[in-house]
């Protein structure tokens, strides 16, 4: 635990595309820095989320698409069934799960480093 | 079928959820006090609550009735129920639990320091409980009028009188216990009819070209298509973030993490659960598919008997029933016990004779309104159901946790907005049936957040002033 690294990780947290919308809105209140680490938690959170959101959207959209581009695709059968029918009938369980489970791991993570920030600062 | 099977399977059902109803209450006291000393156990059991008062009986029956009527664009139903735990675990399920609010117009209020708000999202929370109700008890008009034979309404009728006086007696709470074997009895109520299907393999295969018409190759029905899947999609995944019936479950866990925990696991039990309506609905399509022309969400109920051989069949079929009729009595004692609580709130001060006159009164009203409306489709109609949650508690969720900006003004007026946007869609639909009205989620959930955020950003001023601390609260990890 070396306490000199640890403002690095603030800078990469920092996005750079919201700051323009967000500034006025969310002036830091005379430099406090645990204000700042708790601005900088919940962007890390929010973008987190918003991340995973996207990430199983385009797995949504990318697999009936996969099958309106290719049709020879569902020319694959199980049992007499059509791949197609498989997929959607039990392929994005596995999809939502894995998400999910990254999903709470990196979150946590997220709050652990706040954590050790704040017990750094006080 | 034979009558004595379905007054036997429901009769035994009733029998056990009042008495575990009434005694549980004594021993789940002791029970929950002996699982949160072992917190490795207990998300499993607050998310196996959840599936028990989630699955309804959309999932139940209507999703094998679906995908028996529609085939494969049903199969996004099950996809998207499931898929909102994910939604509801990336952006409400830690802060919202954080918050320490007990219900969503509990968390409004802290969140944005108005009683105004407050008010408003007791309606909503009010007017969602009795939407959900109504599909409830037509699934159990449904179920006791093809298992007994008697006319329909007596199942909506039981079901709103044994919930009713349950609940308004004190018996069934929000039984953490109750509610968890419920989804273990609806689980084996699906399962059951695919496992012995698969053991027994009864009667010949069916002929390859019965097969091939069943499963047609995946198919764009045109744009209009397209839409109703987006726009059902965008209902259920935010639909569920606002379900208040689910929302008073995460109060139990005992930090932040521990409620994304049990959100994972939610999300797992869910995805076991759902890949046996979707295999009841293909099965049914091969052995049944006269049914479409009937009564399709009977199909769970009707296919044991059509391809067991004999003792299996009453067996699996006592089971089922048994399971469904579970279903519709755990899902709306769990939605009549969160609206009476809100409502006694509001308008009786919390007093025990204002929560029984809410209670009453939580099962009547949806008992009227399933008494003079045809049932569309179990699944369609919670799934507009979602559609009226996802624009209207959903906004207000994801922005208030989200947000810095939101203001009191900016959440009612798109709270307003989408509950009358998306409300006059589902009483005008059926009469001018347009893809626009009948699944207006695409449109109404982006109206609504647009004007929250419009609206708030107008109202600058008038950002609360706690909203640092507030958001802190609902963010940071605790010690």
């Amino acid at each position: 635990m070396a306490p000199d690294e640890r403002p690095q990780r603030v800078r990469i947290t920092a996005p750079r595309r919201d700051d323009a919308d967000r500034r006025p809105a969310a002036a830091p209140p005379g430099g406090d820095p645990s204000a700042l680490y708790v601005r900088t938690l919940i962007r890390s959170q929010r973008r987190l989320a918003i991340v995973c959101a996207v990430a199983f959207i385009v797995v949504l959209v990318a697999v009936p698409l996969a099958f309106v581009l290719v049709p020879s695709l569902d020319d694959a059968t199980v049992g007499g069934i059509p791949v197609s029918w498989i997929v959607l009938g039990a392929g994005f369980f596995p999809v939502l799960i894995a998400i999910a489970a990254l999903y709470v791991r990196t979150a946590s993570r997220n709050e652990a480093r706040y954590r050790s920030l704040a017990d750094d600062d006080a | 079928m034979t009558p004595a099977l379905g007054y036997a399977s429901i009769a035994a059902v009733t029998v056990a959820t009042i008495l575990i109803g009434f005694f549980g209450v004594r021993i789940s006291r002791t029970t929950s006090d002996f699982y949160v000393a072992s917190r490795t156990v207990r998300p499993w059991w607050n998310a196996s609550a959840i599936g028990g008062e989630y699955l309804s009986a959309a999932s139940v029956l209507g999703i094998a009735g679906l995908v028996l009527l529609q085939g494969e664009a049903a199969l996004w139903f099950p996809i998207g129920y499931t898929a909102g735990y994910l939604m509801l675990l990336l952006f409400v399920a830690a802060p919202l639990r954080r918050s320490g609010a007990y219900t969503v117009p509990d968390f409004t209020q802290a969140r944005l320091e108005s009683r105004a708000v407050r008010r408003v999202t007791s309606v909503l929370v009010i007017v969602i409980g009795w939407l959900y109700i109504v599909p409830q008890l037509q699934g159990a008009a449904l179920t006791v009028g093809i298992t007994t034979g008697l006319p329909r309404w007596v199942g909506a009728v039981a079901v709103a009188v044994i919930v009713g006086v349950v609940v308004a007696a004190g018996g069934m709470r929000s039984i953490t216990f109750v509610q968890a074997f419920q989804y273990w009895l609806k689980l084996t109520a699906v399962a059951a009819p695919v496992v012995f299907v698969l053991l027994l393999q009864p009667g010949a295969a069916p002929p390859a070209a019965a097969v091939a018409d069943a499963f047609p190759p995946f198919t764009v029905a045109g744009p209009e298509a397209v839409y109703r899947a987006v726009s059902l999609l965008i209902a259920l995944l935010l639909g569920t973030l606002g379900l208040p019936h689910v929302l008073v479950r995460f109060y139990t866990n005992p930090d932040g993490p521990a409620a994304r925990r049990t959100t994972l696991i939610v999300l797992c039990l869910l995805s076991a659960f759902y890949l046996f309506p979707v295999a009841i609905g293909m099965l049914g399509r091969v052995f049944l598919p006269e049914l479409a022309e009937g009564d399709p969400d009977a199909l769970l109920l009707l296919l044991p008997a059509e391809i067991l051989p004999t003792p299996y069949a009453e067996a699996v079929t006592a089971l089922v029933i048994a399971g469904a009729f579970g279903a519709f009595l755990s899902t709306t004692s769990g939605l009549v016990v969160s609206l009476a609580g809100v409502v006694s709130q509001e308008l009786f001060g919390g007093s025990v004779r204002g929560f029984r006159i809410a209670a009453i009164g939580s099962v009547v009203v949806p008992l009227v309104v399933a008494g003079i409306t045809e049932s569309a489709g179990l699944a369609g109609s919670v799934g507009l159901v979602f559609a009226f949650t996802a624009s209207t508690l959903c906004p207000v969720l994801v922005l208030g946790i989200w947000w810095r900006g939101l203001t009191a003004r900016g959440a009612v007026a798109g709270m307003a907005t989408g509950a009358v946007a998306c409300g006059t869609a589902i009483l005008v639909g059926p009469l001018l049936p347009t893809p626009l009205l009948e699944q207006p989620a695409a449109w109404t959930v982006p109206l609504a957040a647009l004007v929250m955020v419009l609206v708030s950003r107008a109202d600058r001023r008038r950002i609360p002033r706690g909203v640092d601390r507030t958001l802190a609260l609902l963010h940071l990890p605790e010690r």
